[in-house]
């Protein structure tokens, strides 16, 4: 008797977490398309999912010309570009916060950031663009890779990078080359406003070009990142506890930090710095889910991506014909919503302990 | 077997070894010292987390050097002093991270669980037990993990007394079921009664070590501990304690601080 109880109680919760995150897909799919209608120009929900099926190959009416092309070449690839953002910056939070074992960590702790704005401002200020309209993203790319891979360098002792050292270094050598973006800009006051704008992050003007070359990546880390889910929860435990059940924990270590700064990185390059993200989903996930980094890291995944969707949305809809920089949408709509799901649920479990 | 051969390794400044000590399947081998002595250090050395300076660490004659870590799991646990407080993981994930090696039902948890008498916390976020409940399941993950020996650091440390007792049984369990089990020990007396080997630690280095009835005697305990001592001879065997100084007899805090300074 006790032991079926238990059985179906156990169905109950796994059924629970399942339908949850079908939801949660569900919602990411709403958003993405009824996303589509947002803009200067405003289109008919059924002329969206004309389009679509045209994309598809599938002739279901007439559309006009503009509104196909505005659906497809500006709209689409912007909300997947927000999407593969969000979603990088989410999967990279939760395994950051479990190799480090610190609840306030985010991906940008390792120097991605820095690094990126770093390169981001030496191509603007030196008037790089031998490499053309991807010299930017180029730049931030190399050098947020740059950066990380400093800080990991750095912080390697006798064969090992302990947590505790790779976090100080990383807030280190960010400050560093921050200072080298404070120096740079110093130099040229005149360009202040498109670095400032950099800075604060933008998905509007991504082109299928920069999808297509970032969006794969975002996606195979995360599935690979997601896959190393019993790696990650084991370093959570500590690297010597990760040894003692099997874990190459080094190893572990250096290939998860190298996927995150890839994906990372390459989100980065096209967005700018979009804060919030990666330091508050993985633990809404957790709150949603218990911290096992099965159900954390794809959750962080979608709910990164819904989010910037929306928050794209509300860049888009505030100011009629002009793009608010989607880094302060973030913090003023993300801030409010996380603290009142902090407040719903935040008296049971690891948040109350 | 697990042997220790010769090994030497730096922690900190404490210079350890060089130590010999091997524990078979089926046998009980505990080690005890003053705090600092290098107990818990031997046991991370052996975990691998501290490389070694020289000798070499061998289970059934395999460098573990030379052994994934994968294989080294299969064949040891440990089960550290150290308490970790992950974010959100309930008893379930916790002993799902030992069964790394071992992939196992939810019958197969419920089981290492009920051996230590928490299975009723399977569901329960870790980070919301006691300390002894936490003690309780680390020790069934180590369990789970199902090695050939099992290192245990502290394992008494947060248990009530009912559940010290407990652990007496559990080690029974497993020592009578073919495991190698490696301890670090404060209870000299618990140590006494249940290893059949005892290996005593001053300052990185063995004293003494061997079967108990040759180890634990009033001499080398002192030696050991710094400390006088004093045995009786209880119906369930023998008994160590340290003769402390008469608490009710110094006089205020000038004698009691006199009495710190010359101790």
């Amino acid at each position: 008797m006790f032991r079926s109880a238990k059985v179906i109680e156990s169905i109950e919760r796994h059924g629970w977490r399942q339908t949850f995150f079908l939801l949660s897909i569900i919602a990411f799919f709403l958003s993405f398309t009824t996303s589509l209608s947002i803009g200067p120009v405003n289109i008919s929900t059924l002329i969206i999912l004309k389009s679509i099926g045209e994309q598809m190959g599938l002739k279901l009416g007439t559309i006009r010309t503009s509104d196909y092309i505005i659906i497809t070449q500006l709209r689409e690839p912007e909300i997947l570009g927000a999407a593969a953002v969000g979603a990088a910056l989410g999967v990279g939070g939760a395994v950051i916060q479990s190799i480090f074992r610190n609840p306030i960590s985010e991906p940008y702790i390792t120097g991605v950031s820095s690094g990126a704005t770093l390169g981001a401002v030496i191509a603007i200020v030196f008037g790089i663009t031998f490499l053309g309209i991807f010299t930017l993203p180029i730049f931030a790319f190399m050098f947020s890779i740059l950066v990380v891979s400093t800080v990991y360098f750095l912080s390697m002792r006798k064969g090992r990078t302990p947590p505790v050292v790779f976090l100080l270094t990383g807030i280190a050598i960010s400050l560093f080359a921050t200072s080298f973006v404070a120096l740079l800009l110093y130099s040229k006051p005149a360009l202040e406003n498109r670095i400032f704008y950099w800075i604060l992050g933008s998905l509007s003007g991504i082109s299928w070009t920069e999808d297509l070359l970032v969006v794969p990546v975002v996606v195979i880390t995360s599935i690979i990142l997601g896959s190393m889910y019993k790696q990650l929860n084991a370093l959570q435990m500590g690297e010597v506890h990760a040894r003692s059940v099997g874990v190459n924990a080094e190893r572990s270590k250096i290939i998860a930090i190298a996927l995150t700064t890839v994906a990372v990185s390459a989100a980065v390059s096209i967005s700018g710095l979009i804060g919030f993200v990666g330091l508050i989903f993985p633990h809404v996930s957790r709150l949603l889910y218990g911290g096992s980094n099965k159900y954390v890291i794809p959750s962080s995944a979608i709910l990164g991506a819904t989010f910037l969707i929306l928050c794209n949305d509300i860049a888009h809809s505030i100011i009629r014909s002009e793009v608010i920089p989607i880094g302060i949408i973030t913090g003023l709509i993300g801030v409010p919503f996380f603290m009142l799901l902090m407040m719903k649920i935040s008296n049971r479990g690891y948040y109350s302990a | 077997m697990l042997e220790l051969d010769e090994i030497q390794f730096k922690r900190g400044n404490l210079q350890i070894g060089p130590l010999n000590l091997s524990v078979s399947t089926g046998e009980i081998l505990s080690i005890c010292g003053k705090n600092g002595s290098g107990k818990t250090s031997t046991l991370i050395a052996i975990n691998g987390y501290i490389p070694l300076l020289s000798g070499k660490i061998t289970v059934d004659g395999r460098d573990l050097k030379s052994m994934k870590p994968r294989d080294i799991a299969r064949k040891i646990s440990y089960v550290q002093q150290e308490i970790p407080e992950p974010m959100g993981f309930n008893v379930m994930d916790v002993m799902e991270i030992s069964g790394f090696t071992r992939p196992g039902s939810r019958e197969d948890v419920l089981e290492a669980l009920a051996l230590c008498g928490v299975e009723k916390f399977i569901d329960r976020d870790f980070v919301t037990l006691s300390g002894g409940e936490k003690r309780m399941v680390s020790i069934a993950a180590g369990i789970y993990q199902n090695s050939e020996y099992i290192m245990m650091d502290e394992p008494t440390s947060f248990l009530d007394l009912d559940k010290i007792n407990k652990l007496s049984g559990i080690l029974k369990v497993l020592k009578s079921s073919g495991k190698g089990i490696l301890l670090v020990m404060h209870d000299i007396n618990l140590a006494y009664r249940i290893s059949d080997s005892i290996v005593l630690m001053k300052e990185g280095k063995v004293l003494v070590g061997g079967t108990k009835e040759n180890v634990m005697n009033i001499k080398n305990l002192e030696i050991v501990y710094d400390a006088k001592f004093g045995q009786y001879n209880s119906p369930e065997g023998t008994r160590f304690y340290p003769l402390d100084i008469d608490f009710n007899r110094l006089n205020g805090f000038e004698e009691a601080r006199e009495y710190l300074q010359h101790s």
